[in-house]
């Protein structure tokens, strides 16, 4: 699956940090293209965090307003593109939860792998209008994670997802502190060694 | 503390799961051990990747219309900064980076100051890199009180100009319901100033104005309030320092 577009004019494929450099240069369809590519995923990953489809769009827009006012500060050789934006997305939409004090991901009946999991049945991988923007990456990485025993995904979540400290995690599971530390610390190693074991650097 | 290795906390870390002393712990302990350093490197770069593990959900059609609206309107409301011509030497107070040469020095100041990323809101962290690239630029400590043994702050400052920016760091949640509260002091008599909140890292940065020049003004102080702010302290003071005349 390609990521790229060809510009209409010469024909060239133009990349992602093409594309950043048009929008630093006051492009509106250059950003109108980085969003075709990358607000599904900005989206999803905001209505993950604060779990309300109205605020995530409004912090999806807001992402994309930043991406315009700081195009020119991208720097390529610290990170991809779609990594940047879901970095910008993460922040924001984490502060947006702790402004609110609500911490929607403490309900203990939520049962993340089985929204997901009913998401992806859903959302067939071979939907076309789907499958252009859920990138080999983002397969790759909910596999591996997938594969984490449910405790230690769990816990993983929770801190990453939800802006929990291990101390909050705790509390919000009921399981003692040293264990939630201990899940957290083995979850992650787990995570990498099957991140790499996929080729997640060669994949985009 | 300091030379204790930190190899099991670096993946709590990079999750941004640790408690404000432990960041601080780990931080400390960074700067000079490299084989942690490599580890929380690692660490971070495996917490980056679970950005793409979001289930999938397709946003509304209408969506891209309102992000390309939005950005219209802030394209209208502010000319884009690079699409403008740079003059040399121009000073272009909104978007300090645009001028290159200066960029380099005040990235290597602000990392200098901050570590890599000093998670600051928008509009202090615009204000702080023009600061810092100012000739007259001061910059203060602001220590922690017995109250916040670990917090510490900076306070920029260019004497002629009003707005300086307060960066703290090693500061505890103020609690629900509350924020912190910056305070300057003329003749004894705190006034009240802006209101910031801090992050998980317990970081957080505010735009302090002064009603006058700063030579009237003999002391910062930050307590935590109520987060609609108070007219006068009534939290422990966290952060203080006497004012450089």
């Amino acid at each position: 699956m390609s990521r790229s577009e060809d510009d209409p004019l010469t024909g060239q494929t133009l990349d992602d940090t093409a594309l950043v450099g048009r929008v630093s240069g006051g492009d509106e369809d250059a950003l109108g293209q980085l969003y075709d590519r990358f607000g599904p995923a900005v989206y999803s990953l905001c209505l993950r965090i604060v779990r309300d489809g109205a605020t995530a769009e409004e912090l999806t827009q807001e992402v994309f307003v930043r991406l315009w006012r700081s195009a020119a500060s991208f720097e390529p050789a610290r990170g991809r593109v779609s990594t940047w934006l879901l970095r910008i997305a993460h922040n924001l939409a984490l502060n947006e939860v702790r402004r609110r004090q609500s911490r929607p991901v403490l309900a203990p009946g939520v049962d993340w792998e089985a929204e997901g999991a009913a998401l992806a049945d859903t959302n067939p991988e071979g939907d076309p209008s789907i499958s252009a923007w859920m990138s080999e990456r983002a397969l790759v990485v909910r596999r591996a994670l997938a594969q984490l025993p449910a405790p230690q995904r769990q816990a993983i979540e929770l801190a990453f997802f939800g802006g929990l400290s291990q101390a909050e995690v705790a509390a919000a599971l009921g399981d003692p502190l040293g264990t939630v530390k201990s899940r957290i610390r083995v979850g992650m190693q787990r995570l990498r060694e099957l991140l790499v074991a996929a080729g997640i650097d060669e994949v985009s | 503390m300091q030379n204790k290795h930190v190899d099991d906390l670096v993946d709590a870390y990079a999750l941004g799961a640790l408690e404000p002393e432990e960041v601080d712990a780990v931080e400390r302990h960074l700067e000079s051990c490299e084989a942690c350093r490599a580890l929380a490197t690692q660490a971070r770069e495996t917490a980056e990747r679970l950005l793409y593990a979001a289930p999938p959900v397709i946003p509304p059609a209408s969506l891209r219309a309102r992000v390309l609206q939005r950005v219209r309107e802030e394209a209208a409301a502010q000319p884009h900064a690079s699409a403008l011509p740079a003059a040399p030497g121009q000073h272009d107070a909104r978007s300090p980076t645009t001028a290159p040469a200066r960029r380099g020095g005040v990235r290597h100041l602000l990392r200098a100051l901050f570590g890599e990323q000093p998670a600051l809101e928008h509009e202090a962290g615009d204000l702080l890199r023009d600061l810092l690239a100012d000739p007259q630029c001061t910059v203060q400590q602001v220590a922690g009180t017995g109250d916040a043994p670990g917090a510490s702050a900076r306070l920029v400052a260019v004497p002629a100009r009003r707005d300086a920016v307060l960066v703290a760091s090693g500061l505890r949640q103020p609690g629900p319901g509350k924020a912190y509260q910056v305070w300057l002091l003329s003749g004894g008599k705190p006034l009240p100033n802006t209101l910031f909140t801090v992050n998980r890292s317990g970081r957080g940065a505010a735009v302090v104005h002064a009603d006058g020049p700063w030579q009237g003004f003999d002391t910062v102080a930050v307590t935590p309030e109520p987060e609609r702010g108070s007219p006068g302290p009534t939290g422990p003071i966290v952060l203080a320092a006497a004012l450089a005349r």
